[in-house]
């Protein structure tokens, strides 16, 4: 294993000194920093140019100037590490410290987001595969496969941000808006249903009506520009997260772990007026932290004493309804704030920007309040993470599918159906974790990739991260920038190569690593 | 059951939440103040530096901040005139002979940094530091024009390095400077220099990050003018290393240096994220220029950072910025802005400072060591024909109509490189120089006469029949490429065979000079408006001259422009006599001045764009709503 390590090591190695020769060199012969001077006028034209190619050392030719480089590189070997100075005379080093967090806020919720939702989906077509829901899903993901960011971006600035900042001057919903939006609802809820016909149509029907009543509630109230769930809304999603989790993790029929996730919804809303003394303006992620940890560590007891046996299942039920049903309170308190957000002078009642990642307004008071600071970088966070998550979710709900069905026709889960076992345990036991493995090497690399941010739409959304440094460098002709960038996405990719490969050991015992 | 359940408990649900909220709380609560008071400006690329004389932080980007943060003894208005800020200070002519020129600038007393320090003339001596070459070779700065300097700054090697005599003068009362020429400098107004909290470079470059007392500012000044005067290259070298690299400082927040931030403008930096924004808030200490507005006025400036041209109309329409310029705009731009809705946002279109302009090869570039060959080399009947017949061809007004119409409709061909279109002196100028044979008559006429004068050379040549190929090379836009496609159309007609070759770097480096090219097409920008200008492009060996151009009468008129006090009709009749030579070795013709698109919300008043300068924000002052 070790020996294993090692050998891929030296060999990653190998392949990082490789590509960032080519890198260096293909950058170096395609660009040429001094054409901006070609549009100057000024006199002392010549003097500029000299500065330039000193500086720049654009009289040492680039496999020899990449040396150059590389030794500030291998200096990081004890501890020098220097990867030279932007055209800006910043510490590369540093400029990237600085983008990989702020990469990393505007990838990653529509990361997780992608792949829950892609793998959730994607396992429901499989489970009802060729049924109406199974095609939409399909149509809708290729559809979203096929469609580039920026376009997405420009579409979702228009309607979500532009449109949506004026529906909520006059924040009312028309009926025919009201009414197409809930059939959608029926229709989706409806081709995920399965079972007989009246069922489905009696699903349908049921959601159709409760999401047509809910937007007219809504319209009526004024909803969008003072939300809130409330404690009756707490209190209802606190429910159904323990009627979901209980259903995919135990099973409805298990009363007893149903009362424990009823138990847990319950701790939520009991606490939910004591907990907002946790929540108060001068608040910090350190409260935040504190009700979940009060939550969870309350429905962990409750699940201990509702039954002295398989207290482990009750336990996890309880404080997985306690984490789902406590994200809800958490969002209850964000969306009190809003009112005040919406109607101050920085934000001057349009909440949702078309980019950005920080309304730069704020005043000081805004800005230590905890609650309206979170507001706002939830605010610039929705378009991009929407447009994210639309186009790459896409990949996973095809994939997970696909790993999914071939799991399903395994000889194993035909005989653990023959077992007599539910359906639900055959495919939440026994093929969903069959399907995930394939999904783990994606799931890696995908993770690298993340950081070597996303170029176009930070450009769009007007995000300072690694993909706009990359972009930067190449604008701008910024070598040491160029190479920071790349040196990073190289060793990230070949790292989380190894790493899938090591998962993949520890996750499937069928496949074990040998020297 | 399921679904009636659920529909009595979504029903239980709303009813409850209906009776417990209550349809009172719905009226809409008004914005915390009456009127707004921040501007968000858009910037098309990165605010890299709070010190834009750097050689790379000297962008049009860091120059807005730099202008909104320090005043000086001049500024351009959207005339553009360059108007004199006697707020701060004055400056006038002391001595004028042919071997002594001497300037005297006067500071006017009282005026503040923001820190309180008073400002004088010993804030004008780094200018002298960072400008003249003489100067950083005696003080063992390094010599600019052969290695690199201590300061990296822009302003070595240029006029001012070029003729300053000594060291400056400094008045008893240390409120005026007199700098010495060795000859008169015709555009001596634009050589003033600018002032510089120097005695917070001292601090800085004691570590200091604090401001400091008064006594303590005051010492440091007085250390600087030492320091100054005995050139001491250690203190100095220390000063260097801080102002070439201090105040490229990506974030900025309460916890940065104030040192860096002194400023003697309306504004002062406040906060900043990398690449991303900058706040600017107002000096309380201003008096170094106009009064800023008091009724409604602008009291936060906000510099947002898109680089993408799409993303910033629709930030513009959701009001995350007010004010949106495009210096590269295209029709649909112009449709997309104006489509937003007058009661909205306010469309300006008006010419910039940049032009293109399309120039014709006659022999090496200079300090090219290749031999230029193609069509156009040399000065033979031949090639001065082949030249005239391409230019002949060349639709101009075509080119304007279709692509630059569109976005300007007051747009005009230009057809001097040396004064703005539609000023007194152009009309001047134009009407003398022999340029009115391009628009003389329709283009098919003046392509038919192009056709004849190639069928000298080329007898069977013919719109079908291209005798001449020429490599045409142009700094790569869609405009340009666009133009590119109607000259081909065109120039076919005349026998003429264009072969597009474009490219973002076909000038510059000595290798990319081998590339054979006949023709070329790109921008020239003006920052300022000098008696000098243009004289560089026509000139032999001028810097801007990469055409092989050369002609001594041209080279003593440009000598004459560059160094000789003339008066105004002077300069004019000069600059009609280089024209006139220009057109009679057919080297070029200027094409058209670029369109900017400069679209604000029109609740603000006073956004008027300056074609040269710091564009929108020259007028700051004036900004209110």
């Amino acid at each position: 294993m070790f020996a294993y390590i090692t050998r891929r090591l030296g060999m990653m190695l190998l392949i990082v000194f490789g590509a960032s020769f080519m890198a260096y060199n293909l950058e170096a012969f395609s660009s040429n920093p001094l054409s901006i001077f070609g549009e100057s006028t000024a006199k002392n034209k010549h003097y500029l140019m000299q500065q330039m190619i000193h500086r720049l050392h654009l009289d040492v030719p680039p496999p020899i100037r990449y040396f150059m480089w590389l030794r500030g590189v291998v200096s990081g070997l004890w501890g020098q590490l220097n990867l030279g100075m932007t055209r800006d005379h910043m510490p590369v080093l540093d400029v990237i410290g600085n983008a990989i967090p702020t990469t990393f806020r505007l990838v990653i919720a529509s990361t997780i987001l992608a792949i829950v939702l892609g793998i959730t989906i994607g396992m429901i077509t499989a489970i009802r595969q060729y049924s109406r829901f199974d095609y939409v899903m399909t149509f809708i993901s290729f559809l979203l496969f096929s469609l580039p960011i920026f376009w997405v971006a420009v579409l979702l600035k228009e309607y979500l941000a532009i449109g949506f900042n004026d529906f909520l001057m006059q924040p009312e919903i028309s009926l025919e808006v009201t009414l197409i939006t809930a059939a959608i609802c029926g229709f989706i809820m409806g081709g995920i249903t399965g079972g007989s016909r009246r069922r489905v149509l009696s699903v349908f029907g049921g959601v159709t009506v409760g999401v047509a009543l809910l937007l007219s509630y809504l319209s009526a109230t004024h909803w969008f520009v003072h939300p809130g769930l409330g404690i009756i809304g707490v209190g209802f999603l606190a429910l159904v997260s323990a009627v979901i989790v209980t259903q995919i993790s135990t099973g409805l029929e298990n009363r007893k772990s149903l009362s424990a996730a009823i138990i847990a919804a319950a701790i939520v809303i009991v606490g939910y007026y004591p907990l907002q003394l946790l929540m108060k303006a001068n608040a910090s992620a350190l409260n935040v932290l504190l009700v979940f940890v009060i939550t969870i560590s309350l429905a962990a007891v409750a699940g201990y004493f509702v039954q002295n046996i398989d207290r482990r299942q009750n336990i996890r039920t309880a404080v997985l309804t306690a984490l789902l049903g406590t994200l809800p309170l958490i969002l209850d308190r964000y969306m009190r704030e809003f009112g005040r957000y919406f109607s101050s002078d920085a934000v001057n009642k349009r909440p949702v920007p078309t980019l950005g990642q920080a309304n730069d307004l704020l005043n000081e008071k805004q800005l230590s309040n905890f609650w309206i600071t979170g507001l706002d970088a939830t605010m610039h966070l929705i378009l991009p993470t929407l447009a994210l998550t639309l186009i790459s979710f896409a990949g996973y709900v095809r994939f997970s599918r696909g790993s999914l069905l071939e799991v399903l026709n395994m000889d194993y889960i035909r005989t653990a159906r023959a077992k007599g076992l539910t359906e639900r345990t055959v495919i939440v036991r026994h093929a969903m974790r069959n399907a995930m493995l394939p999904l783990t090497t994606i799931l890696v690399n995908d993770f690298a990739g993340v950081i070597g941010g996303a170029i176009i739409t930070e450009r769009v959304f007007g995000w300072k991260g690694m993909g706009m440094l990359f972009n930067q460098s190449l604008t701008s002709y910024d070598l040491n920038l160029f190479m920071g960038v790349f040196m990073i996405s190289a060793v990230l990719t070949v790292l989380a190569n190894l790493v899938a490969d090591l998962l993949f050991g520890v996750v499937d015992p069928r496949i074990r690593i040998r020297k | 059951m399921k679904a009636p359940r659920l529909v009595r408990m979504l029903g239980f649900v709303a009813a409850t939440a209906l009776t417990t909220t209550g349809l009172a709380a719905v009226a809409m609560a008004p914005a915390d103040a009456a009127t707004k008071s921040t501007v968000t400006i858009l910037s098309t690329a990165p605010i890299t530096s709070l010190n834009s004389s750097t050689t790379d932080g000297n962008t049009a980007y860091n120059a807005q901040v730099a202008y909104m943060t320090g005043a000086g003894f001049s500024y351009y208005d959207d005339n553009p005139t360059l108007i004199m800020n006697t707020t701060f200070g004055t400056m006038k002519v002391t001595k004028n002979t042919a071997k002594d020129f001497r300037i005297t600038y006067t500071i006017k007393k009282g005026r503040v940094w923001s820190d309180g320090t008073p400002i004088d003339a010993v804030d004008l001596l780094l200018s002298h530091v960072t400008a003249s070459n003489a100067y950083s070779i005696a003080a063992k700065l390094g010599d600019p024009s052969k290695g690199t300097p201590a300061f990296d700054s822009v302003g070595y090697g240029g006029a001012y390095a070029d003729h300053v005599v000594g060291n400056p003068t400094l008045s008893p009362d240390h409120l005026s400077l007199t700098i010495k020429f060795d000859h008169p400098m015709p555009d001596w107004q634009l050589l003033a220099p600018g002032p510089s909290p120097v005695h917070a470079l001292e601090m800085l470059a004691d570590g200091k990050t604090k401001l400091g007392t008064a006594a303590a500012n005051k010492a440091a000044k007085a250390k600087f003018l030492s320091d100054f005067k005995t050139k001491n290259t250690t203190r100095l070298q220390k000063m260097a290393a801080k102002w070439n690299s201090a105040y490229n400082l990506g974030n900025i927040s309460s916890s940065t240096n104030p040192l860096l931030l002194i400023s003697n403008g309306g504004f002062i930096v406040s906060k900043a994220t990398d690449g991303v924004s900058m706040t600017l808030v107002r000096n309380p200490k201003y008096n170094s220029g106009p009064k800023l507005a008091t009724t409604n006025p602008v009291k936060t400036v906000v510099f947002k950072v898109i680089e993408d041209n799409t993303a910033a109309v629709q930030a513009l329409r959701n009001g995350d910025i007010d004010v949106y310029y495009n210096t590269l705009p295209t029709g649909d731009d112009k449709v997309a802005l104006t489509g937003i809705g007058a009661a909205k946002v306010k469309v300006t279109t008006k010419v910039a400072g940049g032009y293109s302009h399309l120039d014709l090869r006659v022999d090496a570039p200079n300090g090219g060591t290749d031999t230029y060959t193609g069509p156009f080399a040399g000065n033979s009947q031949k090639a001065k024909d082949l030249r005239h017949a391409f230019l002949l061809a060349l639709p101009r007004e075509q080119m304007v109509t279709t692509l630059i119409k569109p976005v300007m409709t007051s747009a005009k061909t230009m057809d001097t490189q040396f004064a703005f279109t539609g000023s007194a002196e152009y009309n001047t100028i134009t009407k003398a120089s022999g340029v009115a044979e391009y628009s003389a008559g329709t283009q098919a006429a003046r392509t038919l006469r192009a056709l004849n004068l190639v069928k000298k050379y080329y007898s069977s040549a013919s719109a079908d029949n291209s005798r001449v190929t020429v490599h045409l090379a142009h700094a790569d836009s869609q405009t340009r490429r666009n133009i590119t496609a109607l000259i081909i159309a065109e120039e076919k007609k005349a026998g003429i065979e264009v072969v597009e070759y474009n490219a973002d770097d076909f000038f510059g480096n000595n290798d990319n000079e081998k590339v054979a090219y006949d023709v070329t097409m790109y921008g020239f920008g003006l920052n300022s408006i000098s008696q000098g200008n243009g004289t560089e492009t026509y000139k032999t060996d001028g810097s801007s001259n990469v055409w092989g151009w050369s002609d001594s009468a041209v080279d003593s008129l440009a000598a004459s422009l560059q160094g000789d006090y003339l008066t105004t009709a002077q300069i004019t009749a000069k600059r009609i006599a280089i024209d006139k030579i220009v057109h009679d070795k057919y080297w070029g013709l200027p094409l058209y001045q670029n369109p900017t698109i400069t679209a604000s919300v029109t609740a603000l008043k006073n956004i008027k764009p300056a074609p040269i300068g710091a564009n929108t924000v020259w007028n700051y002052w004036q900004w209110h709503y």
